[in-house]
Parts: structure tokens; C-alpha cells; sequence
């Protein structure tokens, strides 16, 4: 071993951290080489004078406390719940009523066109449901309208404004289509009581439009699509019905009247008239006095126009039988 | 320090009882403050172990982590002194600079008046002046192993170095300080008081 090496390793040796062969080979350099028994004579004159040195202050009693009363501080604040670990400063508090005042501000504030949103989609809903009220209306008095004003019927406004509703326009419909039919206000009047699914429909419909929009149940949902659906199937067949395809519509009319769930009782009564009719008018009068009971059961404000629907066909019955049979000869 | 850390504010007294002296005693030679700016760097560090004691891992020996910390701090506050001391131009040389590194640097350049003046220091003087006058690394791992005791591979885990690069650093600073103990002639004196 040559000096150089003895040198980078005596340090190690000192502390002990060589294997026994290097130790026996330092150590035998050691007792051959003047000054390399110097540095290490050296080395562990310095480390005696380290570990032998006076021993520094110890920390004063004020900072053993006050370290001591910092950590149970810190302990004693852990266990606390977080709500009470916030610092309840002066300045935190008016900051975080600012910010949520702020906040407030921002959402209903800014977004204000959105509130006013919800408000007037209220009121568009409540009009839409009128509409929606008044174009049932004449859809029940296109028929009976068909019949006693066919002319008027095919260019009628009332069923020009129900073709826009098929395509999704809303219109008001014109003043005198209540003119049209008797049975109009009565028809309001029900529909009126039946429409609060359609006026979520409609609110759903206006909210898609304006968000954001209160959201809506589950199930207020699915009677919301129910009731379009519904309503859709009752067009089809009132527009078959209009443009003379009877079959279609009684096979459209029979598929909405056993869907399930039931359909509401005023699209149940819009069909049984319209099945009806179109019976009438293939002259299945029996058929056609079948959906008029129907009617007169489903619809009460309707049974008054069922039963003289029902009474006139019976009397025609009766009339083309007699017709058709040999006149009884007087009694004699 | 696991009782410390699920809530035993107790256990912590035992801790600082423990190695309050030692972290002082490191940063005293470490950073060469006076004992009352020791006593805040060591309230500082202390510190940070309650703030940081959910941080500590159960499987790493306290003292190691502790004295991690403290190196870390101390040489933070270095950093800051030296920076300050040289943003003051200006200002006086202080009395510590005077008898520290100062010295150490008279003396390594050979100026004999300096020299004579630290024969004449006691050898806890001439440690003090000796450590204070190493490289920070050096001095760093030197009081680690021969003031606190730690082992070769809990120093390399405090200072984040390989085991060789400490046991060279410790090597380097044994050199450093026989030099400044040969200058100062403490050795010659002893040589005469053996040979008396």
C-alpha cells in the first residue's frame, strides 16, 4: 500500500469501517511510514479534541416551554373539528360575506336574462297550455265541423293552426273556432283539467330552450314524454281522419288506446270520437255506437253529443230497416 | 415520535429533551450564530417537526429526519446571512467574521501575525475556527459524524449524497482542520509536551 491510498482510506480506519484485511494492510503501513503514522497520530488528536471538547449551552428553559406549549397548541387544535380551526378574524368574515354576496350577485346578477327566463317560460307555459287547451278544442271541432261545414273544414284555420303545432309551431288559434262546435267550452273546460301533464311537457320543452331550467323529476319526466307521445299518435289519427284515410286512422286510434300506460282521459276521449266517426262513416254503426258509449263513459262533459251521436244512428238504423223491411200493414 | 405523531403532545418533551442540545450544539457550528440567534433557529426547526410530524415516516430513524431538517435550515439561514452581509457593503466587519472565517483565511495564506495569534487560541477555539473555516459541505458532514454521532449512511440520507461522496467530504475536512491545527502549532506543542 503506498501512501496515497493509506491517505483516502485512514479516515475510514479511524472510524472503524474497513475490512479486516485493509485494516491489518493500513496498519502494517502505518508502522512503516513515518508520515502516514503522523496524519493518522493527527486525525485522531483532532477527533479526541472534538469529542473531548467542553460541552456547548444547553437550550434555556423559555425555549423548552415555549416549544413544549407550541406543540400541545398544535395537538390540542388537531382534535378540534376543522369548522373551529378556521381563523374567525375581523377580516375573514366581512371577506366571505362579500364573496358570497358577490357570488349571488354574479349568478342571479349577471345571469339575470336567465331568471327573467324562468319567469316568462312560467308564463309561456301557462299560454302554451291555453293554446294547447284551444287546439284540442278544435281538433274536436274539426270533425263535427268536417260534417256540417265540409267546405270550411279543409281550409279552416283552426286545422291549419294544428298542422303547425305538428311541426312544432305554436299558434293561437283564431276566436271563432269555439263558434264551430257547442261542445267547444265543454272540451276546454276538460282539457283544461287534464293539461297539467302537458304543461310540464311544455315547461320542458321551453326549458330545453332557455337554460339553465329547474330540472325535472324522474317521473314528471316520463309522463312528460308519455303525454307528447301520446298526443303525437292522437294528431296522426285526427290528420288520417281529416284526409279521409279511415282505416289508418282507426288502426292508429286502437294502437293509442292500448298503449300502456293508459293515455290520458282527454286523448282517450279524442279517440274514441275519432274511432267512432270514422266507424260511422264506413257505416259499421255498431261499431261506431260501441266508441260513442266509450266516449259518453270516458268524457261525462261529452256524453250529452255522445248520446245524440248514438240516438241518431240508431233512429237511422231504424229508418233504413225500414225502408229495407215490408211496412207492417195497419192493425186492423 | 410515532406517540407524537397520533396526538401524545407528551412524547414530544421527551423528544426535545432528547436532541434539543445536540440540533443547538449543530447549529452553533454549523452557522457559528451566538447562542441567543441559535436558540430561534432552533425553535424554528423545532417547529417544523410539530408542523411537520404527519410527514414523518415511522421507518426512518427520528434523528435522521430531524437533523435533515435542521441542516436544511441552517442552510437556509447561511444563504440569507451571506446574502445580507454582502448587500451591506457598507457595513463593519463583524466580530465573528473577525475571529471565524476570517482567520481561517489569514491563516491558510500565511500571514504569521494571524498565526500567532491562533497558537495561542485553546484547542476548542481553534475547533471552533477550524469547523467554521471549512467548506459547508465539509463542515456539514464533519459534525454529523464526530458531534452527533450519525453513521456514515444516516449522513448520506441527511445530506442527500452517496455514501462515498461523505466519506470523502469527511476525509476533505480532517485535511482542512490538521491544517489549521499545524499552523497554529498546536501540534509542535504537543510533540514538546510529550518529549518533556
Amino acid at each position: 500500500m503506498n501512501c496515497e491510498r493509506c491517505s483516502e482510506i485512514l479516515i475510514e480506519y479511524i472510524h472503524g469501517g474497513l475490512s479486516p484485511e485493509e485494516r491489518e494492510t493500513v496498519a502494517a503501513h502505518l508502522g512503516g511510514c513515518e508520515e502516514c503514522s503522523r496524519e493518522f497520530e493527527d486525525y485522531a488528536e483532532i477527533r479526541r479534541a472534538v469529542t473531548e471538547e467542553s460541552p456547548l449551552p444547553e437550550p434555556s428553559r423559555e425555549v423548552m416551554a415555549a416549544l413544549s406549549r407550541a406543540a400541545r397548541d398544535e395537538v390540542a387544535r388537531e382534535r378540534r373539528p376543522f369548522w373551529k380551526r378556521l381563523p374567525l378574524s375581523p377580516i375573514l368574515i366581512p371577506a366571505l360575506t362579500t364573496a358570497i354576496a358577490l357570488m349571488v350577485w354574479f349568478y342571479y346578477g349577471q345571469g339575470g336574462g336567465d331568471y327573467m327566463d324562468t319567469v316568462s317560460r312560467d308564463v309561456m307555459a301557462r299560454k302554451m297550455k291555453e293554446q294547447d287547451s284551444s287546439m284540442e278544442t278544435a281538433g274536436q271541432a274539426a270533425p263535427e265541423m268536417r260534417r256540417e261545414y265540409p267546405a270550411e273544414a279543409e281550409s279552416s284555420p283552426a286545422m291549419s293552426e294544428r298542422g303547425a303545432a305538428d311541426e312544432g309551431m305554436p299558434a293561437a288559434p283564431p276566436a271563432d273556432v269555439y263558434s264551430l262546435s257547442d261542445q267547444a267550452p265543454d272540451a276546454t273546460a276538460d282539457t283544461e283539467e287534464d293539461s297539467d301533464v302537458k304543461g310540464e311537457a311544455f315547461t320542458e320543452t321551453a326549458a330545453k330552450k332557455s337554460l339553465p331550467a329547474r330540472p325535472l323529476s324522474q317521473t314528471e319526466s316520463l309522463l312528460a314524454d308519455a303525454a307528447n307521445d301520446y298526443s303525437g299518435q292522437l294528431r296522426l289519427a285526427l290528420r288520417q281522419q281529416t284526409e279521409g284515410d279511415c282505416d289508418a286512422s282507426i288502426k292508429t286510434n286502437e294502437t293509442l288506446l292500448q298503449s300502456t300506460p293508459e293515455p290520458p282521459g282527454y286523448v282517450r276521449a279524442q279517440s274514441y270520437r275519432s274511432l267512432a266517426e270514422c266507424y260511422e262513416k264506413q257505416g259499421k254503426l255498431d261499431l261506431a255506437v260501441a266508441n260513442y258509449t266509450q266516449l259518453r263513459e270516458v268524457s261525462p262533459e261529452e256524453s250529452s253529443f255522445a248520446e245524440s251521436k248514438i240516438t241518431a244512428i240508431r233512429q237511422k238504423s231504424v229508418h233504413k230497416l225500414g225502408i229495407a223491411s215490408p211496412t207492417p200493414g195497419p192493425v186492423n | 415520535m410515532r406517540k407524537f405523531q397520533n396526538g401524545d403532545e407528551g412524547s414530544f418533551d421527551l423528544l426535545l429533551g432528547r436532541h434539543g442540545a445536540g440540533v443547538l450544539r449543530f447549529i452553533i457550528r454549523m452557522t457559528g450564530a451566538e447562542k441567543a440567534q441559535a436558540e430561534d433557529l432552533l425553535q424554528e426547526i423545532f417547529m417544523k417537526v410539530i408542523e411537520r410530524r404527519k410527514k414523518y415516516d415511522p421507518g426512518q430513524k427520528f434523528s435522521t429526519w430531524l437533523y435533515s431538517i435542521a441542516r436544511n435550515h441552517c442552510i437556509d439561514y447561511l444563504r440569507t446571512e451571506s446574502y445580507r452581509r454582502h448587500s451591506s457593503l457598507d457595513a463593519p466587519i463583524s466580530v465573528e467574521e473577525e475571529g471565524g472565517a476570517v482567520v481561517i483565511d489569514l491563516v491558510r495564506s500565511g500571514d504569521r501575525d494571524q498565526e500567532e495569534r491562533a497558537f495561542d487560541l485553546e484547542v476548542k477555539e481553534l475547533i471552533d475556527i477550524g469547523v467554521r473555516g471549512l467548506k459547508e459541505e465539509f463542515r456539514e458532514v464533519f459534525l454529523l459524524r464526530e458531534v452527533e454521532g450519525l453513521s456514515f449512511e444516516e449522513i448520506a440520507v441527511v445530506t442527500e449524497s452517496p455514501l462515498g461522496t461523505v466519506k470523502s467530504r469527511l476525509r476533505y475536512a480532517y485535511k482542512g482542520l490538521r491544517q489549521v491545527f499545524t499552523e497554529s502549532g498546536y501540534f509542535e506543542e504537543r510533540q514538546k509536551a510529550k518529549g518533556v
